[in-house]
């Protein structure tokens, strides 16, 4: 009678996973807004600033915004240097490549576009960053969530007595050997580049002011033997920026389910000087970059699902210039112990 | 005895044998005849036995005066006199205020007519010995009787004498005891119930005429037994889900916490578990209520012409009362569900004075989430329990004391790293005494308190947050009832509130450091008094006027903005701190209450209400649905109460000997203060969350049908309610305003909402029931057009709540098979069987966008919980 009963209510409890499927919005009109994607480091240039119009929000189709061009771009600092943007087409404004942030500064973005458009942001701060001051990584087993793989952390030292903020992004390369085949068969040395943007990594200072502390940068799906180096990009953010990224997190993250948060528009730090009643979108940063290589050797010998790659696979050498693809490379990549 | 006299409500009435003495008046009619022509002429029924008035003859004016004048006129010098009952019956009866004549008409048996003694008693069904309240203890002799009180108390003060008492109720079997009484008697009368109950009606609103009769609009009553037989989600017999069943009566969605009434928030309702509130009745984020059926004897749900005596929230009050009775024999009952198991006993600890009643819940869903072969799900734990303690002491037939306990706690562990917990402990002491036949004297004081919390156990990031509400109060309330027609309440009383906005600490090695934010307090009072009489014999009035005042007590530090910004963290200008017990800010209000009945016959009414009530806190909340953690905020010098007015209009009609009822409601009401949030604020931990915090109005309005059907085989009813919920929210800057300053629907509107509920009774055993409910989906943000910053796609979200989700609609069906009915079993069981949404249909609960998984492909997603059918079977029991 247990026993019965027992898979009954799994049968019966098994409905409650609560389910989420694709839904058509069917929006068929929208009002084509001024969108601002910049950020500029205190790394030397160029740095980009991107300037488009927002798209049609549509089902299965990522689509590229229709870039506004022929903008005058210019930023100038809270000491008074200007810096004007080159057109580099495409709706793409660079910084000349000597022009670096200076931490404490202050940066206000003015864009002139043809037809009298003037959009502006918010002078905006380039906070100092707190240093990371070590790296771990440690073997995981598969679970309910990911493969096998290695969790990697950053240990960070909040600087005390001011607020901060982070955000993080890392990219990964790893080395593998392919083999062609052919008439006298060879074999060649390849790297595979991964970025991985689309997580999320954010942080305040708010409950952990001036303390050490471990920030879980990511995973390693395990399916190769052979070392693993992982390039941690912390930048720092005002409290602006940290709101806007928090905000497009919840969206993305958190919008979903019984208690997410209500969506809403997402407001940036652009706003139209001649009208008012003009939404600008998007976000113009400033950050104090710091970069952390983390070599991870995985030679603990656990790897269980190992990839094979395909003979004749040529390492493409499109260096780093395809930034936002997975590539393979034959060149030796920065970080990577010779 | 010949029984022609017969009322075809509640109550049988039986008059005394008695000659009366001729008056012989030759040129006129017989009164019999008159008495007849008076009837028809004002459209009642005069009562009375034909052999008084046999050989009295009088004259017929042939104008007519109103009918207390004209019947005055008749029987003047009869001997007899009339009382009138409702509006539609008019009893005659021999005139005792006269010994003279008394002793005319009296029968031999009267003998000792001089002294006069005490018959009270308690009326108890024989079954549970639930006290059964407005029994009808009638002496048949006296033509005189009483009804019981809310303890199934009664009090007659009468001659000494041989009677022959009748003691009836709706649900049993009439009783006729022989009482000779030659001293003061208290008897325990035990009522036998009927064993069929055909007539059973999930919610009702009493028997008979009542919807029609009293002057309350928007009360629900609700039976717990009969709620049994409808279906439930799990087969789980709850208050709260069944009162979603009500017109006016809607949630943000499916299990969400709480519900929502005429358009209020959750917080705007006033929820009472013998007198203490709850703050949250939520177990397993809104799948269950904390109400153990188990242990409740009844539940009301008012919204609208609320008495003066509420107070507090704006919306409604739904007043939980759990079972007072004091058994003469151990007794328990319980049930066995798929989820939770619950046990409840009752038992006398000093016969006929003192009695316990506990009862308990618990679920062991952890137990079987780890059988389920998801991840997701079988990572997850959800834990609850709720205990009920009640000891009643019945002093002596005046005075009677009951403590109340109630606590519950819920745990719900998330798959990662996060643990959610949230309880209540409440206790409530009250303290009744009757003063002579008409007063009554109520003191009662409670403390309650609900805390609830979040622990993270991340690496180096291992928390613990803490937060709750506590509330004290103490109140005295008095009832007295002059005459049947007129009732007089008042009363005052003394709240003290105390909000934990939370604190937060760390372990040993967290990097997260403590964070203590000031607890906040404040203090209520209020008086009230409240009046209802019928003026004339359709107009039936009750009027009250209420007082409440809150201040906002240190110790306190209170944030200074700068007034010319929006306030803001950055735009604090300084801080004042406030002593211990200093009241920083006061705010008081008068809220007058008014409600009145016009009968048209007794079949049909017209009722108005008009209303104004405060609330001095607010729930503040920034998901899709109101969760356990959610912030409490107290009222400050920032954050003003809530202020809503009432007005509903209503028109009732019974048909068919009451059987069938019918009504239209139609109500306005509009909302001042209502808590809303700036786009992002941070509410969590936040010193400065008055500063992301904005106020605006609401308004509501609505038309409700109702049609039930109390009686026969199928019973049950349907309900329309055509209704919209808004908002406006209009600050000075752009921050402070959301869409533009112009009213937006409010996140539970949901214009057209039809209820369906219906029981089939098979036989005596078997019973179906299903319930049918349809709805406008819930408004909505949806994107406008994206965007991309940084590679990630954004969506721009447009105007707030200006699309809708689909609509929403869903069966469930559930069979009961209840016990063979022999009497004195030792034990009795019953299984019912629910499927809840039967063709499972997958209703959205919310539509949001993100980038699908891995990529920036932009997608809208439709979530939905519970989007199939769930079959349950529970247990339920009784035992000695």
């Amino acid at each position: 009678m247990i026993k019965v009963s027992t898979r009954l209510l799994i049968l019966l409890i098994l409905p409650l996973i609560s389910c989420e499927e694709p839904y058509d919005l069917r929006i068929r009109d929208f009002q084509k807004e001024y969108v601002v994607d910049g950020l500029i480091t205190d790394h030397p240039g160029p740095h980009q600033i991107t300037i488009t119009y927002s798209g049609a929000y549509s089902l299965y189709r990522e689509g590229n915004n229709q870039p506004v061009i022929g903008a005058m771009v210019s930023i100038t600092d809270s000491e008074g240097v200007v810096e004007i943007l080159t057109d580099a087409g495409q709706g793409k404004y660079i910084t000349s490549a000597g022009f670096k942030g200076i931490p404490g500064n202050k940066y206000t973005l003015y864009v002139q576009i043809p037809g009298g458009d003037e959009l502006i942001s918010d002078p905006e701060l380039l906070p100092v960053g707190s240093p990371i001051t070590e790296s771990q990584f440690e073997f995981e087993p598969e679970n309910e969530f990911h493969l096998d793989g290695h969790r990697v952390w950053v240990t960070v030292a909040d600087m005390p007595g001011q607020k901060n903020y982070y955000r993080w992004i890392y990219t990964g390369v790893f080395q593998f050997v392919t083999l062609f085949d052919g008439p006298i068969p060879f074999s060649t040395t390849c790297w595979k580049f991964e970025y991985f943007r689309y997580d999320l990594k954010l942080a305040s200072d708010r409950f952990i002011d001036g303390n050490l502390f471990d920030q879980n940068i990511a995973i390693i799906p395990y399916y190769s033997g052979s070392p693993y180096l992982l390039t941690v990009y912390q930048y720092s953010l005002s409290r602006e920026a940290f709101d806007f990224w928090n905000s497009v997190d919840n969206q993305i993250n958190n919008s979903s389910g019984l208690f997410g948060v209500m969506p809403f528009g997402i407001r940036g730090n652009m706003r139209c000087v001649n009208d008012a009643n003009k939404n600008v979108l998007g976000y113009f940063g400033a950050s104090s970059l710091i970069k952390h290589p983390v070599y991870v050797t995985r030679d603990d010998g656990k790897v269980k699902n190992l990839i094979t790659y395909p003979r004749n696979v040529y390492c493409w050498t499109f260096g780093n210039t395809a930034l936002y693809d997975p590539v393979n490379s034959s060149t030796w990549p920065d970080g990577w112990p010779r | 005895m010949p029984r022609f006299l017969y009322i075809s409500l509640l109550i049988f009435i039986l008059v005394p044998r008695v000659p009366v003495r001729g008056v012989d008046i030759n040129d006129s009619i017989p009164i019999s005849v008159m008495l007849n022509k008076i009837g028809a002429r004002y459209g009642v029924n005069i009562l009375g036995k034909e052999e008084w008035f046999e050989g009295l003859h009088t004259v017929d004016p042939g104008v007519y005066q109103g009918i207390d004048r004209d019947l005055l006129r008749i029987l003047r010098g009869t001997g007899l006199t009339f009382m009138n009952y409702r509006d539609y019956l008019v009893i005659i009866y021999i005139d005792k205020s006269n010994p003279g004549r008394y002793q005319d008409f009296s029968s031999g048996a009267r003998t000792y007519l001089n002294r006069i003694y005490r018959f009270s008693g308690q009326v108890l069904a024989d079954k549970d010995d639930e006290p059964v309240i407005g029994a009808t203890i009638y002496i048949e002799e006296l033509d005189t009787g009483t009804i019981t009180d809310i303890n199934g108390y009664f009090r007659l003060n009468i001659p000494s004498g041989k009677y022959s008492v009748a003691v009836k109720s709706v649900g049993f079997i009439d009783q006729e005891i022989d009482l000779e009484l030659v001293e003061n008697i208290d008897r325990i009368i035990s009522l036998p119930n009927e064993i069929i109950q055909l007539k059973e009606v999930v919610i009702s609103e009493s028997g008979g005429d009542r919807n029609i009769s009293e002057t309350a609009m928007g009360l629900f009553r609700i039976n717990m037994k009969s709620l049994q037989s409808q279906p439930a989600f799990m087969a789980e017999t709850d208050v709260v889900r069944g009162l979603l069943l009500l017109p006016g009566v809607s949630s943000a969605g499916e299990a969400a916490t709480g519900f929502n009434v005429r358009g209020g928030n959750t917080d705007q309702n006033l929820v009472l578990l013998d007198d203490a509130p709850v703050y949250n009745a939520s177990h397993i984020f809104g799948m269950f209520s904390v109400f153990n059926q188990d242990v409740i004897r009844e539940a009301s749900l008012q919204h609208s012409g609320l008495s003066a005596r509420y107070g507090g929230r704006v919306s409604s009050v739904l007043d939980v009362k759990t079972k007072n009775n004091i058994p003469n024999r151990f007794r328990g009952c319980g049930g066995i569900g798929l989820f939770a198991s619950r046990l409840a006993f009752e038992m006398p600890i000093q016969k006929e004075k003192i009695s316990l009643m506990a009862g308990g819940r618990i679920s062991y869903s952890d137990y079987l989430l780890n059988y389920v072969p998801n991840k997701m799900i079988s990572n997850s734990s959800a834990f609850f329990y709720d205990t009920n303690i009640k000891l009643n002491f019945r002093i002596n037939k005046t005075n009677y004391i009951q403590y109340s306990f109630f606590n519950y706690f819920d745990r719900f562990k998330l798959p990662f790293d996060t643990l959610y917990d949230w309880g209540t402990m409440n206790h409530s002491v009250q303290y009744n005494r009757l003063i002579g036949e008409k007063m009554v004297i109520n003191l009662s004081g409670s403390s309650a308190r609900y805390d609830y919390g979040i622990t993270g156990n991340g690496r180096r990031m291992e928390f613990n947050w803490a937060a709750g509400v506590h509330q004290e109060d103490v109140k005295a309330d008095i009832y007295y009832a002059p005459g049947n027609i007129h009732t007089i309440e008042l009363g005052g009383g003394m709240t003290w509130y105390t909000f934990l906005p939370g604190n937060l600490t760390g372990g040993e090695n967290s990097a997260v450091l403590p964070v203590d934010l000031e607890n906040e307090r404040g203090r209520e009072y209020f008086a009230y008094i409240g009046d209802e009489l019928s003026i004339i014999k359709s107009l039936r009035v009750s009027a009250g006027l209420r007082y409440s005042n809150y201040g906002y007590l240190g110790p306190q530090t209170v944030y200074e903005y700068d007034p010319e910004v929006p306030r803001d963290e950055e735009t604090i200008t300084g801080s004042v701190s406030y002593a211990r017990g200093k009241e920083i800010v006061v705010y008081d209000g008068w809220e007058p209450r008014l409600s009145m009945r016009w009968s048209f016959g007794n079949l049909s009414s017209a009722k108005a209400s008009l209303s104004r009530m405060y609330q001095y806190m607010h729930l503040v909340s920034n998901s899709l649905a109101v969760s356990p953690v959610d912030l409490w905020k107290a009222c400050d010098p920032y954050i003003l109460p809530l202020r809503a007015d009432q007005v509903s209009l209503g028109y009732f009609r019974n048909f068919n000997n009451n059987s069938i009822e019918t009504s239209v409601e139609i109500y306005y009401k509009r909302m001042e203060g209502i808590v809303d949030y700036k786009d992002g604020a941070e509410l969590f931990l936040n010193p400065y969350v008055d500063a992301g915090l904005l106020q605006g109005k609401g308004r509501a309005y609505g038309v409700e049908l109702l049609f039930k059907k109390n009686a026969g085989r199928i019973t049950g009813w349907a309900s329309y309610t055509f209704s919209r919920t808004e908002r406006k929210v209009s600050g000075q800057s752009f921050s402070e305003t959301i869409n533009g300053g112009k009213y937006y629907p409010s996140n539970y509107d949901k214009p057209n909402d039809l209820k369906l509920a219906v029981n089939y009774q098979v036989n005596r055993r078997w019973s179906l029931a299903g319930n049918f409910v349809y709805n406008t989906g819930k408004p909505a943000t949806y994107p406008q057009s994206k965007y991309l910053v940084d590679n990630f796609v954004i969506a721009n979200y447009g105007a707030r709540n200006h699309q809708r989700i689909p609509d929403y609609h869903r069966l469930d069906f559930s069979v009961n098979l209840k016990g063979n009915h022999k009497k004195n079993k030792f034990w009795e069981g019953g299984w019912t069987f629910s499927v809840y949404n039967v063709y499972g249909r997958n209703n959205a609960y919310s539509i949001y966008f993100k980038p699908i998984a891995g990529s920036r492909l932009p997608q809208a997603y439709k979530y939905s919980l519970l989007g199939s059918a769930f079959p349950a079977i529970t247990y339920n029991f009784n035992f000695l």
